[in-house]
């Protein structure tokens, strides 16, 4: 309890509490801006977190974590395109209702349920993260090795789109971990004869290539849309107590689901926002009122991507496990701090663990605080031309990735991956799998040598681990879950086909 | 599937199957290990064969999809996207694309060899790509405005003005920056 203490009274110091600030207004900047995403400023920024200390670092990352995803309601409400992908299921009930002459009430309910979702998943990240950290304190290789292979497993399956192009882009990821020097024998390994390759791809340029670099080239392809201006009011913006009360449940539900969905290895806000809308559409007595401008909708759909976050952190903060693709980058810059991430950072480095927990919370006030006030101002910079923007931030990448070593290399392996990025984007292959595959590879492979070294190789003791075999047994589940729905979607499919000449035959 | 998706899985699936095919290939001699069961070898071979397996799967499908379908269908959301471009006036510039990644690539290669310094390269090369983004107009525009001085042009040429007054300001000012205050070693020339 004195270190969640200590770890406040830190961040009420001017300067953790300026960067704090900083984060969550380039956050909400960067989300409120079609194309740019909170994963790539986090990126981008993380070379400028090498001179800070790491508490510092982390509360800045936090905060544009926080600002990134809640940026995006505001072009999902106003523009009808998501600032950011977790915005997508906040345009169906923000647009029509902006449309409808209350963009201010569009965006405070947005604002507010962003806020309370925040809270609701941070009682749950400060509730459940001490103890679970003491839990996968017992855990051993096996256990590590099966988690983080359900991890990926779940991400592929769960992810948008086909669960094959997910477990391949989560293999590519995995594969692009391997070159340079083995660490458990010292051996170099695919490194095709490069030297240069001899420590492996860094995190940086990989992350950075991806996620930066590709969207700029696909950002590039569209460069002459602009954007319908809309006028916005701050009428109706503040929210009243009585309206919170009566979204309560609808809050409490979808802010629940978010840190599920958030809990789970991988799986971003976007998805938390699906589940919690399609919950509440299925619950609702006036469903089709949905996607015409219903407030429950904005609700449950902004509650549960901000409550995401704090769910995502939960088992990177205790198990050093990814909860989504922005926490891989919060886990990368732990390793760039030299911090061990897991379940010995709230022993080893009390300060970042609880720091992770306490930045979150004041993320949330001042992100609520930014967002109700100057939202309206906020708003004009998703109409500054992409031209410039683009530009900028491309020379930010070079930069950023040249000041990781001083070496041309890794600039070269940045522009690499942004094409990998772009490539894999353009043949609807998830990125998301790719870069957590890339950073969980080192972690699954070290702790199955491990695993293999105590057994003297036998691979069947990981059924003599109770842990590890229910972790076996989701990923399996996990793997057949979305075969098992196809094929219930199909048989529904050809169920309608069989009925449909018999209903022409009754109306014949 | 849509069949011009199919097309570009092939494309890409057989892509994936060499690179996993040459990861075979390197590290098939690695030694066993010596200390520990595995060696440094299976992990990536696993991977590969996995990633290979999976490929096919894809390829298989793509295959039968392009088999079943001569030519290639529009989804309702493909036609309603268009149909909101092509009232919007807007299209797409895929070449854009192409040269965004080549003058990145030309600008990294002059950094690289080292013929100018930073400020000097990255200035240059921010004017050329907003320019190249903006398109042509605003650059007419500004060469209109500063051989014949016509106010009128002013608002059309303004882009290009802001253009080089970013390239400027961001070339000399992240050279300043990043190696007065973060000292980062950047190309000096």
């Amino acid at each position: 309890m004195a270190d969640f203490f200590a770890a406040f009274s830190n961040l009420f110091q001017i300067w953790p509490l300026t960067l704090l600030a900083i984060g969550v207004s380039l956050g909400i900047v960067v989300g409120a801006i079609p194309g740019l995403t909170a994963t790539m400023l986090i990126a981008l920024t993380l070379p400028l977190t090498f001179y800070m200390e790491s508490v510092n670092a982390i509360t800045l990352l936090v905060g544009m974590y926080v600002g990134g995803i809640s940026g995006g309601l505001i072009t999902a409400t106003l523009l009808r395109m998501p600032g950011t992908p977790a915005s997508i299921m906040t345009t169906f009930d923000g647009f029509p209702l902006a449309r409808k002459g209350q963009p201010g009430r569009a965006l405070g309910v947005g604002i507010t349920s962003s806020f309370i979702g925040g809270l609701i998943s941070w009682c749950f990240l400060a509730g459940l993260s001490p103890p679970l950290a003491k839990l996968a304190l017992r855990f051993g290789p096996w256990e590590y090795f099966t988690m983080v292979l359900m991890a990926l497993v779940m991400l592929a399956s769960l992810a948008q789109g086909s669960m094959i192009k997910g477990l391949i882009s989560g293999c590519l990821g995995m594969l692009f971990a391997m070159p340079g020097m083995d660490p458990s024998l010292g051996q170099m390994r695919l490194t095709f004869g490069f030297h240069d390759l001899d420590a492996g791809l860094k995190l940086l340029p990989v992350l950075i290539g991806a996620f930066a670099i590709s969207q700029i080239i696909k950002d590039a392809v569209e460069i002459d849309w602009r954007p319908k201006m809309m006028s916005v009011s701050r009428r109706g913006i503040i929210v009243g107590f009585q309206d919170v009360k009566r979204h309560g449940i609808n809050m409490l539900r979808s802010g629940c689901i978010g840190t599920w969905i958030g809990l789970l290895p991988g799986i971003g806000a976007n998805i938390a926002a699906m589940m919690a809308y399609t919950t509440t559409k299925n619950l609702s007595k006036e469903p089709q009122k949905f996607g015409t401008g219903h407030e429950p909708g904005i609700v449950s759909a902004e509650t549960a991507n901000n409550s995401s976050i704090g769910g995502a952190m939960i088992p990177l903060i205790t198990m050093g496990i990814p909860g989504s693709v922005v926490d891989a980058i919060l886990l990368g810059a732990l390793i760039i701090h030299n911090l061990q991430p897991g379940p010995l950072l709230f022993t080893t480095n009390p300060e970042v663990a609880y720091g992770f927990i306490s930045s979150y919370l004041i993320a949330n006030f001042i992100m609520f605080g930014l967002m109700l006030f100057a939202v309206v101002h906020i708003a004009k910079v998703m109409y500054i031309p992409k031209s410039y923007l683009l530009s900028a931030v491309l020379v930010f990448c070079v930069i950023g990735t040249f000041a990781l070593g001083n070496r041309f290399f890794d600039v070269w392996v940045m522009l690499a991956f942004g094409l990998i990025g772009f490539g894999l984007e353009y043949c609807k292959v998830p990125l998301g799998p790719f870069v957590i595959g890339f950073v969980l590879s080192p972690i699954a492979e070290e702790h199955l040598r491990s695993a293999l070294m105590m057994a003297e190789g036998n691979f069947l003791d990981v059924f003599n681990r109770p842990v590890a075999v229910v972790f076996l047994a989701v990923s399996a589940l996990s793997l057949l879950w979305p075969l098992y729905q196809e094929r219930l979607a199909r048989r529904q499919r050809e169920a309608l086909a069989a009925a449909e000449p018999l209903c022409q035959n009754d109306s014949i | 599937m849509d069949p011009s998706i199919a097309k570009r899985d092939i494309g890409l699936m057989l892509f994936i199957i060499a690179a996993c095919i040459a990861v075979l290939v390197e590290s098939w001699d690695l030694p066993p290990g010596t200390f520990e069961p595995l060696g440094s070898g299976p992990v990536p071979q696993a991977i590969a064969f996995v990633i290979i397996g999976l490929c096919l799967i894809i390829l298989l499908r793509a295959l039968i999809t392009l088999a079943r379908h001569a030519a290639p269908t529009k989804t309702e959301e493909q036609l309603a996207l268009e149909a909101e471009a092509a009232a919007s006036g807007f299209h797409a510039r895929p070449w854009s694309a192409v040269a965004v990644l080549a003058f990145s690539g030309l600008y990294v290669g002059i950094l690289y060899l080292g013929l100018f310094g930073f400020g000097v390269v990255t200035t240059v090369f921010l004017l050329f790509i907003i320019l190249f983004l903006l398109g042509a107009a605003p650059v007419r525009a500004f060469l209109s405005l500063i051989t014949s001085f016509d106010r009128a042009h002013w608002p059309a040429a303004k882009p290009a003005v802001i253009a080089i007054v970013i390239s400027v300001v961001m070339g000399f000012g992240c050279e300043f920056i990043f190696t007065e205050v973060f000292y980062v070693d950047l190309p000096t020339g």
